[in-house]
C-alpha cells in the first residue's frame, strides 16, 4: 500500500453528522472524497450510489448504514465515515444510523483494495468495533481504528 | 453439526463479507462447525468438494444465483436473502440445524431441472428424490 491512499483518513470523517436524510448524509460524506481527490465526477457517483440504494436500503441492524457503490467515477477505493448522534435513517428495521460508511470502489479495483474493503465489512458485524467507533470524539481517532483494524 | 454457507450480494463488497462474519460468528456461538464461500468481488475461493461433502446443512444467504450450485445437490439447505442473515444469523443458523435434524429442510437440486448454463459437465440425469414440482414452486414462493 505504500503509495496508495488509505481507505480511509481523517479527512473522510464527520464527526457528529448533522443531515436532513440519507441522500444528504451521503453527499456530505461523497464531498469529503471529493476534496480528497478520491471521485472524479461527485453527481456521477452518487447516481451511483443511489443507484444501488434503491435497489435495496443499506441500513443494518446496529445503527449502521452503508451506501457504497463500484464506480467509474471513483479513483482510491475509499470509505468515509461519519458519525451521528441523532442518527440519520437508513431503512433499516430497528432505526436510525448512528454509524455511517460511504464505500467507494472503482470498478476496476484490485483484489488487494476488494479484500480491505472485505475486512471492513467483517470488522462492521462486530458490536465493539461499532462502539470504538460511535465512542470517538475526533476523526483522526475514527481513522486511526480502521486502520489498525483492517489494514494491520 | 458441521454447516457450509454461501454468501452474495448485488454489488459485492459488503454485504456479501458482513453476511459471512454474521454466520460464522452465530455458527461458533451455538457450537457448530462452518465454512463459507463469499461470492463476493474480492476473488471467490471456492471451498473444497470434501468440505461440502462433509457437511450436515447448507445456508444460501445470497442475492444472486449461487454459483455451481449443483456441487451441494442432495444437501440439505435453506435460503435467504443476504439482509437476512446479517438481520438475524442466529435465528438462520437455528433453522437449518433444525432443519437437517428433523429432515423437514429441501434438498438443493431436488426438483430443479438440470441446468446446462454455467456447469462444465454434462446435464446431470435427474435424481429421483421426492415431488420435482412441489419443490419446485417452495423454492420459487416459499
Amino acid at each position: 500500500m505504500s503509495d496508495k491512499k488509505a481507505l480511509t483518513t481523517e479527512a473522510l470523517t464527520i464527526v457528529g453528522l448533522v443531515a436532513e436524510n440519507k441522500q444528504d448524509a451521503t453527499r456530505q460524506l461523497a464531498e469529503k472524497m471529493l476534496a480528497d481527490g478520491r471521485l472524479t465526477d461527485i453527481e456521477g457517483f452518487l447516481e451511483d450510489v443511489r443507484a444501488r440504494e434503491e435497489q435495496m436500503a443499506t441500513g443494518l441492524p446496529g445503527g449502521i448504514g452503508i451506501p457504497h457503490a463500484r464506480s467509474a467515477h471513483v479513483t482510491t477505493p475509499s470509505v468515509a465515515v461519519a458519525t451521528s448522534v441523532d442518527g440519520v435513517d437508513f431503512g433499516a428495521h430497528d432505526g436510525p444510523a448512528h454509524l455511517i460508511f460511504l464505500i467507494a470502489a472503482p470498478d476496476g479495483a484490485d483484489d488487494q483494495h476488494l479484500h480491505i474493503l472485505a475486512a471492513l465489512a467483517r470488522k462492521l458485524v462486530h458490536e465493539d468495533f461499532r462502539q470504538a467507533l460511535r465512542s470517538a470524539t475526533t476523526g483522526e481517532e475514527i481513522a486511526s481504528i480502521i486502520t489498525r483494524e483492517v489494514q494491520a | 453439526m458441521k454447516i457450509v454457507a454461501v454468501t452474495s450480494c448485488i454489488t459485492g463488497i459488503a454485504h456479501t463479507y458482513m453476511a459471512a462474519e454474521a454466520l460464522e460468528q452465530a455458527a461458533k456461538k451455538a457450537g457448530h462447525e462452518i465454512t463459507v464461500e463469499t461470492q463476493g468481488s474480492a476473488g471467490s475461493t471456492p471451498m473444497s468438494q470434501a468440505t461440502i461433502d462433509a457437511a450436515d446443512v447448507a445456508i444460501f444467504a445470497c442475492d444472486l444465483e449461487v454459483k455451481q450450485k449443483s456441487r451441494f445437490n442432495g444437501k440439505p439447505f435453506v435460503a435467504v436473502g443476504v439482509s437476512k442473515a446479517l438481520a438475524d444469523a442466529d435465528g438462520i443458523v437455528a433453522s437449518a440445524v433444525k432443519g437437517a435434524q428433523d429432515g423437514t429442510a429441501q434438498l438443493v437440486g431436488d426438483g430443479e431441472a438440470a441446468k446446462p448454463a454455467a456447469e462444465p459437465k454434462a446435464p446431470k440425469a435427474p435424481k429421483a428424490e421426492g415431488d420435482k414440482k412441489d419443490g419446485f414452486f417452495k423454492k420459487l414462493f416459499g
